[in-house]
Formats: C-alpha cells, sequence, structure tokens
C-alpha cells in the first residue's frame, strides 16, 4: 500500500509541487473559472436590452412595449428609425430589436394579425422568450380588435377610441396573474456556470494524464517498474494521484467561487463537489483512453482539445439543452456533461436520490468503461518497452 | 597557416569567467583536440567560434576572417557537430540532411549528391528514407554528423560527437573523423574522454576552468610530464606495513607516495634507475608484490599533474 | 531570401507532418461550426416541439367548487391544453405546493373564490400560479395561463371601455381563431444580399477564435526548436537569426492563412456559412488577425521561459477574449460594450458581421483602423522584444 501511496504523491508533487505547476495547474485555471462563475452568475441580475422602434400612428404599438415592459424581464430602449436599428442590433447595443410598422394598429383593426419586424444577431434564449411574448400580446389585441369588430360600432375613427380604450383598459390587468416563486426551478446560469467548471476540469484533468505519459515516453515509468512493484501497484498509485491533483483543483475551484465571489451554488457545497469528483473519473477515464490509443503525449494533448470543446458543447456546457434540436439533445446523452449538469439541476430542485441516482449511475457507468480501457496507459506495459 | 585564431578571448556569464584569455592556433589540415572535464569551457569555445555566442573580449579570426565582423561567411566554412542531438523527428534522414543543406546554399543536383555521399560517408544510406525516432543512439549520433558535413566544410567542430555510444559506433565515428581529416577538412574535436583525444588527434589543447593549461602534440605534452613516472604496486598480503610505506617515502629519489589500501603508487622521475631500490625496501620489510606495473605518462597524468584533479572529476 | 523560405518550407512541412496539428487545424473549427449552426438553428419554435412532455398542473378551487369558476373548469378541459398540460384537481393550496416539491405537479394554479363573478363584474381577480421544478415547464404553463388570462383579461376591459353591448358581442363571438401563425417576422438584418442566420454568427466567432489559437503554433515552433537543439545547430549555419525567426513565423502565418481559407470555404460549402460581399477587406481583417496573434505570441514566447508557461498564458488569453467577446456564450449587453472592446476579437468579429450583412464601408473603416493600430503596435513590442531578448538557443 505504501508503495501505491509513494507513486501517488510522486505524481502529486510532480504536478502541483513547484511554484510554476501550482500556477498553471491550479491557480490560473481556478481564477479563470471563478472569473466565468463569477460574469455568468452576473448575467442573472442585468435585463437583457430590448431595443425598438415604433412608427404606429395608432396605440397598439405603444401597448406592445407598454406590456413588454411591464414584465420586468427587460430594458427597454428606443431608437429612431429602422436602419439606426439594425446598426444597433449589429453593433450589439442590445440582444434583439423590435421594429413596429406605421400601419400596425390600423392593421390590427381590420382583423389582420400584422407582423413585428424583429432582428436579432444570434439567437439566444432571451430573444426566443421575447419572441414568445410579442405572440402571446398580440394574440390578445387581435382577439380585442375582434371583439370590437363583432360589437359593430360604426365609424373607424370610433373604432380606434374603442381600441384605444380597451386596450388602456387591458393594461390595469384586473384579471391577471400573480406568480409564487419558491425558487424550485434551477437558476438559468447554474447550468452555463456548471458547464464551464466541467469544461476546464476536463482540461485539467487531461493534462494530469499527459504527464503519466510523458513518463511512460521518459522511461521513469519502466524504472518504476524495475523496482519491485507490481504493475497494479503502478496503475493504482498514478490513478490515485491524478485523483488527488483533480480533488484538489476542485476544492481550490469551489472555494473561489464560494466564499470569495460568493457565487449561489444553490446546492449544499458536497453534493456539488461530489458531482463534480464523479465527472472528474469519467474525464480521467476519456483522457486516459485517448492517451492510450495515441502513445505520444504531445498528440493526445491536441486530440484531447478535439474532444473537449465538441463534446462540452454537445452535452449543454454552454447553453441549455432544451434549446437544441431534439436530435440533438438525443445525441447529448452520450456525453458525460449532459448529466453531471443534470445531476446539479436535479439536485439544486430539492430532488432526492431517489432520482438523483440515474445522472450518477450513468457517470459512474461511463467512468467504469473508460477508466478500464484507459488503465492501459497507467501500467507499464510490453508495448512501451523496447526503442 | 591557421584555420582557426583566437586571440585573448574572454567570455563572461554573470561576472564569472567561463573562457579566460584564451589564444590558440590551429593549423589547416590537423585534428585539433580540446581535452577538459565538464564546465571546464570546451563547449562556449566552440560556440564562439562558430558565432553562436559573441566573446567579451578578444578576437577570433577563421580562415583569415573575424568571426564578429563577417559571420555568415565564417559560417559557411565550418560544420558543426553538437554535442546534443539535434535533428528533426518529424523528418527522415535524407530530409534532415537536405534542409541544412538548403540553409548552406546546396540547391538541386549538387544538394542531392551531398546528401547521399553524408548519408553514405556517416553508413545511413540504407536508412535515408527512415525517420530519427526509430534509430538507435549511435545511428543518431552519426545523422548528428552528416548533417554537419553535408557542405564540405573547410573547418569541422565536433562537441563530444561519442557521449553515450556504444563502443561500436564510437570506432566507426572516431574513423570518420580520420577520414574526414584525409579529405582535407582541420577538425576540431572536443572531448572529456582523454583516450579519444589520444588516438586521433594530432595537437592536443587541454582546458581546465576557463584556461587553456597546455597545448601541443602528444609528444610535447608528453615530454611534459616525462619527468616523472609512475610505478604501481598491489601488495599481496594485505596493507603494507608503516615502515615500508615510511621508508618509500623517505626515499630522496621518490618524489611521492599515495597509498590506495592494497596498492601504493610511487611517483619517481626515472623509474628503471630506482627499482631495485625499492624492491629492496619491499624485502626488507617483508612486503609481498602481487603485481609492480611500470605507467609511462600519459594526458590523464598531465592532467592531474597541473591541475592536482582528474579529468572525470 | 531564399533561407527564408527553406525555413519557412522546413516549418510547413513539419505542421503538415503531425496529424494532430492537422485535426485541430481544420477539422475542429469545422466540426465546431456544425455543432453550433445545428444545436442553434432549430430554436425557433421552442413550443411547436413534440417532445415536450405534457406538464401535470394542480390545479385548486379555493372556493371548493369548479362551478365558480366556470371560466377556469371550462378551459381545463379545452383540447387546446392537449399535449402541454394536465391538469389535475387538487384538494388545497399545501397539497399542491407539496406535490411541486416532491415532482407529482410540475405547475400549480391557485384559483381564487369567485372567479366567475369577479370577472364580470369587472373587479380585479388574480389567478396564484406557483413555479415548479422545471424551468422549461414553468415557461410551457406560465404562458399557456397567461394566454388564457390575457384573453379574459381584454374580454372584460373590452366589456368596461365599450360598455355591456360588448359583452354580448364577445359571447357571440367565437373564439379567435388560434392562428398558429406567428406575429414575429424575424426581419432581415442584412442591406441587400444573402438572408442572415444566427450560426454566421458563431461561424465568425469561431474562425476568430481558431486564428488566436494559431499563437500555439507559434510558441510550439519557437520552444521546439530549442528543445530539440536545433536551434543550437542552426545558429552555425549561414543563417541570420532574423532569416531564420521570419521564416518561421511565415511558415506558421501560412497555415494560418490556409486554416483561415479552409473554414471560410468549407464552412461556405459544407454548411452554406455566407461570409459577405467584400472578400478583400474579410482576407484584410484575417490577414490583421493572424498578425495580432502571431505577434502576440512570440511577444509571450520572448518572455516565458518554457512551452508550458507560454503555452498556458496564450491559451487564457484566447479562451478569455473569445468568452469576453461574447463568441462563446451570450453575455449581458453591457460586457460586450464594455469589457468586450478590450478584446482582440470584439473589432474582427464586428467587421466580419457586418461584412456578412452587406453594411456600408464607412462603418467598417473605424473597425479596420483600431485592428490596424492593435497589429502595430504589438508588432512593434514584438519586435522590441525579439531585439531586448532575441532568440537563441
Amino acid at each position: 500500500m505504501h508503495k501505491i501511496l509513494a507513486i501517488a504523491w510522486n505524481m502529486i508533487k510532480r504536478t502541483i509541487g513547484s511554484r510554476k505547476g501550482l500556477l498553471i495547474h491550479i491557480l490560473v485555471p481556478s481564477i479563470v473559472v471563478a472569473g466565468v462563475i463569477f460574469i455568468t452568475g452576473g448575467m442573472e441580475a442585468s435585463n437583457p436590452v430590448l431595443l425598438y422602434g415604433n412608427r404606429d400612428a395608432g396605440t397598439a404599438g405603444g401597448h406592445l412595449i407598454a406590456e413588454l415592459e411591464r414584465t420586468g424581464a427587460y430594458t427597454l430602449k428606443e431608437v429612431k428609425d429602422e436602419a439606426e436599428l439594425k446598426e444597433a442590433v449589429i453593433a450589439q447595443e442590445g440582444s434583439a430589436g423590435l421594429w413596429i410598422p406605421a400601419d400596425y394598429t390600423a392593421n390590427i383593426l381590420q382583423g389582420n394579425r400584422p407582423q413585428v419586424g424583429m432582428y436579432e444577431l444570434r439567437t439566444s434564449e432571451s430573444s426566443i422568450l421575447v419572441k414568445m411574448k410579442v405572440d402571446t400580446i398580440v394574440s390578445e389585441m387581435t382577439a380585442a380588435a375582434g371583439l370590437i369588430q363583432a360589437a359593430d360600432t360604426s365609424g373607424e375613427a370610433d373604432q380606434t377610441a374603442q381600441f384605444a380604450a380597451v386596450l388602456e383598459q387591458a393594461r390595469e390587468h384586473n384579471v391577471g396573474s400573480i406568480r409564487t416563486d419558491y425558487d424550485l426551478y434551477p437558476r438559468q446560469t447554474l447550468g452555463v456556470a456548471t458547464g464551464m467548471t466541467l469544461l476546464f476540469l476536463m482540461n485539467l484533468v487531461s493534462s494530469t494524464v499527459t504527464q503519466i505519459l510523458k513518463d511512460r515516453t521518459g522511461r521513469t515509468m519502466m524504472r518504476m517498474f524495475s523496482a519491485p512493484v507490481r504493475a497494479y501497484e503502478i496503475t493504482l498509485g498514478n490513478f490515485l494521484g491524478s485523483c488527488m491533483v483533480g480533488v484538489i483543483q476542485i476544492l481550490v475551484v469551489l472555494v473561489l467561487g464560494k466564499w470569495v465571489l460568493r457565487y449561489d451554488y444553490e446546492v449544499p457545497m458536497t453534493f456539488y463537489f461530489l458531482v463534480l469528483a464523479t465527472f472528474m473519473l469519467v474525464a480521467m477515464g476519456i483522457a486516459s483512453t485517448i492517451a492510450g490509443l495515441l502513445r505520444n503525449p504531445k498528440n493526445a494533448g491536441m486530440i484531447n482539445m478535439l474532444i473537449l470543446t465538441p463534446t462540452c458543447m454537445l452535452g449543454g456546457c454552454f447553453w441549455p439543452l432544451s434549446i437544441m434540436p431534439e436530435y440533438m439533445q438525443k445525441a447529448a446523452n452520450f456525453v458525460p456533461q449532459k448529466w453531471a449538469i443534470q445531476a446539479v439541476d436535479l439536485a439544486s430542485t430539492g430532488g432526492g436520490w431517489d432520482v438523483l441516482w440515474q445522472p450518477f449511475a450513468v457517470l459512474g457507468l461511463m467512468a467504469a468503461i473508460l477508466l478500464v480501457i484507459g488503465s492501459s496507459v497507467m501500467r507499464p506495459s510490453e508495448a512501451s518497452i523496447g526503442v | 597557416m591557421a584555420i582557426a585564431e583566437l586571440s585573448n578571448v574572454v567570455k563572461r556569464y554573470d561576472q564569472k569567467l567561463t573562457v579566460d584569455h584564451v589564444n590558440v592556433k590551429i593549423e589547416e589540415g590537423e585534428i585539433f583536440g580540446l581535452l577538459g572535464p565538464n564546465g571546464a569551457g570546451k563547449s562556449t569555445t566552440i560556440s564562439m567560434i562558430c558565432g553562436l555566442l559573441e566573446p567579451d573580449g578578444g578576437e577570433i579570426l577563421i580562415d583569415g576572417l573575424s568571426v564578429k565582423a563577417r559571420p555568415l561567411d565564417v559560417k559557411k566554412r565550418i560544420g558543426l557537430v553538437p554535442q546534443e542531438l539535434a535533428l528533426y523527428e518529424m523528418m527522415s534522414a535524407a530530409e534532415n540532411v537536405a534542409f541544412f543543406g538548403r540553409l548552406y546554399g546546396l540547391r538541386g543536383k549538387l544538394l542531392k549528391e551531398r546528401v547521399e555521399e553524408a548519408l553514405a560517408f556517416t553508413g545511413l544510406s540504407d536508412k535515408a528514407k527512415e525517420k530519427p525516432s526509430t534509430f538507435s543512439g549511435g545511428m543518431k549520433r552519426r545523422l548528428n554528423i552528416a548533417c554537419a558535413i553535408m557542405h564540405r566544410p573547410k573547418l569541422i567542430i565536433m562537441d563530444e560527437p561519442t557521449v553515450g555510444i556504444d563502443p561500436q559506433s564510437r570506432n566507426h565515428i572516431l574513423e570518420s573523423v580520420k577520414t574526414l581529416n584525409q579529405m582535407g577538412s582541420t577538425i576540431i574535436y572536443t572531448s572529456h574522454y582523454m583516450e579519444e583525444v589520444e588516438a586521433i588527434c594530432d595537437r592536443v589543447a587541454i582546458m581546465d576552468k576557463g584556461h587553456i593549461i597546455a597545448c601541443g602534440t602528444e609528444q610535447e605534452l608528453r615530454e611534459r610530464v616525462a619527468h616523472e613516472e609512475k610505478i604501481v604496486i598491489k601488495s599481496g598480503a594485505g596493507p603494507l606495513a608503516p615502515e615500508l610505506l615510511d621508508e618509500l617515502n623517505l626515499h630522496p629519489r621518490i618524489n611521492r607516495v599515495k597509498t590506495l589500501e592494497e596498492t601504493v603508487e610511487l611517483y619517481l622521475p626515472s623509474s628503471q634507475s630506482e627499482l631495485q631500490d625499492i624492491l629492496f625496501i619491499f624485502a626488507k620489510h617483508g612486503g609481498v608484490i602481487a603485481s609492480l606495473q611500470i605507467e609511462e605518462p600519459d594526458l590523464e597524468t598531465l592532467f592531474l599533474n597541473l591541475t592536482g584533479r582528474t579529468l572525470r572529476d | 531570401m531564399a533561407n527564408i523560405w527553406t525555413i519557412a518550407a522546413n516549418e510547413l512541412r513539419m505542421m503538415f507532418r503531425s496529424r494532430s496539428v492537422m485535426l485541430n487545424t481544420f477539422l475542429l473549427p469545422l466540426v465546431l461550426i456544425f455543432l453550433l449552426g445545428a444545436a442553434l438553428s432549430g430554436v425557433v419554435g421552442v413550443k411547436g416541439d413534440s417532445s415536450i412532455d405534457p406538464v401535470r398542473v394542480a390545479v385548486v378551487y379555493t372556493g371548493g367548487d369548479p362551478q365558480e369558476a366556470s371560466a377556469v373548469a371550462d378551459f381545463m378541459k379545452s383540447p387546446e391544453l392537449d399535449g402541454y398540460i394536465i391538469p389535475v384537481e387538487s384538494s388545497s393550496r399545501d397539497e399542491a405546493e407539496s406535490g411541486l416539491r416532491n415532482g407529482k405537479y410540475g405547475y400549480a394554479v391557485i384559483v381564487p373564490q369567485d372567479f366567475d363573478g369577479k370577472v364580470q363584474r369587472g373587479q380585479e381577480v388574480k389567478l396564484e400560479y406557483i413555479l415548479g421544478k422545471n424551468s422549461m415547464d414553468n415557461t410551457v404553463a406560465g404562458t399557456v395561463f397567461d394566454n388564457f388570462l390575457g384573453a379574459i383579461n381584454y374580454r372584460q376591459a373590452a366589456v368596461q371601455a365599450l360598455g355591456p353591448q360588448a359583452a354580448v358581442a364577445a359571447a357571440a363571438a367565437a373564439e379567435p381563431a388560434s392562428s398558429r401563425e406567428t406575429a414575429v417576422k424575424l426581419g432581415d438584418l442584412n442591406n441587400g444580399g444573402q438572408s442572415y442566420t444566427a450560426s454566421q454568427y458563431y461561424a465568425a466567432s469561431m474562425l476568430l477564435m481558431f486564428l488566436l489559437y494559431s499563437g500555439l503554433d507559434v510558441s510550439g515552433s519557437l520552444f521546439g526548436e530549442k528543445d530539440r537543439h536545433t536551434l543550437y545547430r542552426l545558429g552555425s549555419t549561414p543563417v541570420t537569426g532574423r532569416e531564420l525567426f521570419f521564416g518561421k513565423i511565415l511558415g506558421i502565418g501560412i497555415v494560418a492563412a490556409l486554416q483561415c481559407a479552409t473554414i471560410i470555404i468549407l464552412s461556405n460549402l459544407l454548411f452554406g456559412v455566407y461570409w459577405g460581399n467584400r472578400p478583400w477587406l474579410l482576407i484584410l481583417f484575417c490577414l490583421l488577425m493572424i498578425v495580432v496573434s502571431m505577434t502576440f505570441s512570440i511577444i509571450v514566447s520572448m518572455f516565458c521561459k518554457t512551452l508550458t508557461t507560454a503555452n498556458t498564458i496564450v491559451n487564457f488569453v484566447t479562451v478569455g477574449m473569445t468568452f469576453l467577446s461574447g463568441g462563446m456564450n451570450p453575455l449581458p449587453d453591457e460586457w460586450v460594450h464594455s469589457v468586450g472592446l478590450f478584446t482582440f476579437n470584439h473589432w474582427a468579429m464586428d467587421s466580419i458581421i457586418r461584412m456578412m450583412l452587406h453594411s456600408g464601408l464607412s462603418q467598417l473603416l473605424p473597425n479596420l483602423w483600431v485592428m490596424s493600430l492593435i497589429a502595430l503596435v504589438l508588432l512593434g513590442a514584438a519586435i522590441f522584444s525579439y531585439r531586448k531578448v532575441g532568440y537563441h538557443a
């Protein structure tokens, strides 16, 4: 046992024993992750800016904007004309731009369902929600217009005035809803914050595995094996060492995020740690499997990158899975990041182990399979002896 | 005519003199050995000759050209075999040689010929298309040489070209050094293996702590220590008696006595005349001689004489 | 000059020999662009997605009698809800709440006493929603019930504003044909030319990220030569330090340019990404970006002792700048205009998107000046650091 510990300790010492190692493997990544979490956490607080231009001669346009403002989810900003609106959207002054044409009210009163123009530079969750909200308000307005027509008061001017009156009355929201929020659902940024942590965690783990691979090519592993040590002891020692390095990295990231930047993880820290640690095992499995297939440490590092970013995208590290098309959501099931994020999501909504077992089982299974395949790299083998 | 002339060359690292006023003249056509322990300043000197480092003082002339004033013209005349393997593992042996050949301005047919010639010379013709990553240590060393000779330089500098290889490759390399010399190149050969230098060099400079402490042909250097020979006597019956050693020490013609467990080393101007005396002293104190060896002075002894240390310290 | 080409060619050969460099340089960006395009293209109809599991909604009639709130009760039975909502009558608010917590329900609606009556009398009446555990379910259920309430609100408003005859009309009027036609038309940001899609945004941000990443090749190559001891040997050849350095940078620059061309051309052919109407300016911006990334990496390499340190810094800056310029996931708008301005990516990104959108030249020029300025400053700093530190074995 003490041989295993000696190998593990050696591994830890070489990776993060020096001031430089500490800087590269612990400090810089932790600060990056904590910073990313901080920024994404800050997104929660700020409303997306919604640009609009209202040319409507009637009241519908104003009503639409007022109703959007009432939701409290957007900061509305008016621009002069359509060209300026486009320009502002392109310059990313707001996440989306709405353009209400001049004859908008008139069109609604004629029983049409006129369209509001919307501009966006990139699709995002908030722009999708804006679209849905506008859709709803317009439906209500057209319904109101339908009523006025059905009531059949004479005269166009009359109708316009009535329409305005109805809208004004509607803005009172006599019939409406109150939302009671017990914060049962996961905060939107939690997924992204977790995702970013996973991204960097995978990156770190792969660099530790690369270190083991360097041992192999540098023949120190052979020397280790020439000592009275069993192959499985070397494997276990390396495994344990990389695990410890990973655990330290996770701890530093969590401590920085929680107690220095005061990010609210919404789940008990021990649980969050457990999720990350389980995920780390999978990441080690992936990294060592690749390393086992490639042998050359430099290539292995690069191939890791080749796998890292795409799987993170697919696994929902950058955006919520729900906005992806269905087939891609299915594909995400094969990506460990998805399950880790899901575990955090489930736990943050108060889910107990009756639902949490599933993501953990999947992660565990992935880790087991990959580590068995990848364990070949942590162990001296005949292939590595010789020239 | 001197192909390389170093006058008062000085190089400092952090106020420490690595090369301290070195003056050497290397004649065209000779194999010049630069002998010295690790850290004596050999590699620094060589780097300065090749224009890789700029001396802090003094001047170096190669083929009559100042290294400082015309570095490129000097470099064209030099082929450097670095101490470390300096090869591109991703490229085949032939590509390695060809790349460096192009940098010496070789092109087209001539380049192709020279590459083949260099590989043939180092015995790597059949490995031309293979990558150095598949080579053995000796083969890599030879390729390391091939990359430095394909432009047929006037002056070939070999910085410890035989470090860490098997005796066979070592002999091959030593042979090729001689051949290159016969083909017209002057060779500077550094090593801390005295035997190598003795075997191939016409003239030898011994360097220590940045100084050239001796320079000359092997014969000349030997003569410098010729006033002292060494007799090594191994006792056949345990440690020698103190009285015996005392008497040896007191002998007027024996300069020094060194004892190492059962052996005793005696340094004296001439062994022939005193051998009788020594045997007599042994007999008198009942010393049993298992073996007796008279050693001619070599460069090792010279170095020891000059510095009080051995080369491999 | 010949020496520069020899060294550049050697650099190219070594990079093309390395399979992993090839994969990372040419395959990875395309995979990422494809994933981004595929993942974010289908986002328009979140509601229409048939894969959504219906939400179990607990309905609590505070008055005890559903008949008191017939409008709500009727709505709960309406076929419109099929596939979205499964209403479940719940006995009390407490029961609904605990059901929400243990996952029995996804959402809860509390109907106040005398709902119908209040609506008819024009009084204020509010349904209480209790949000459940799933954000998606919350959005879906919230939207469905808000639409329902909205309709009632407008009808009540109409009655109040227009008088009782509207009530008759309202009763007579059929439910408005719930036209699924969207009320929002995605406008074309374009000033002529092909229509703009969101995937273009990510294609541009990925292109820039990878151009920044090519800085890693610079540091890898500069340190590789040292580690291999070939730099020492090269020092003994009749090649000036400047030729050597420039040759290496040229070789990597060519690879970066090839990478850039590959990303642009293949993303266009394979995924239909349109890169705008000014190919020459696009090339110019890409070249500027390459200059920026290379010179930056040179400066870093000059002052770092080992490859690992240099790579860590280049990596850090690349990922950081891509992130801060909004290239990875959307950032708060004010970020883009404050911190974002300090990233290399921002200026090139903005220009490429404007080119995709056929903006006028006058809008592009400021960006061009800023990029040129950045490139110039970095170039100056690179030359300075080369002079100061140099590139020796």
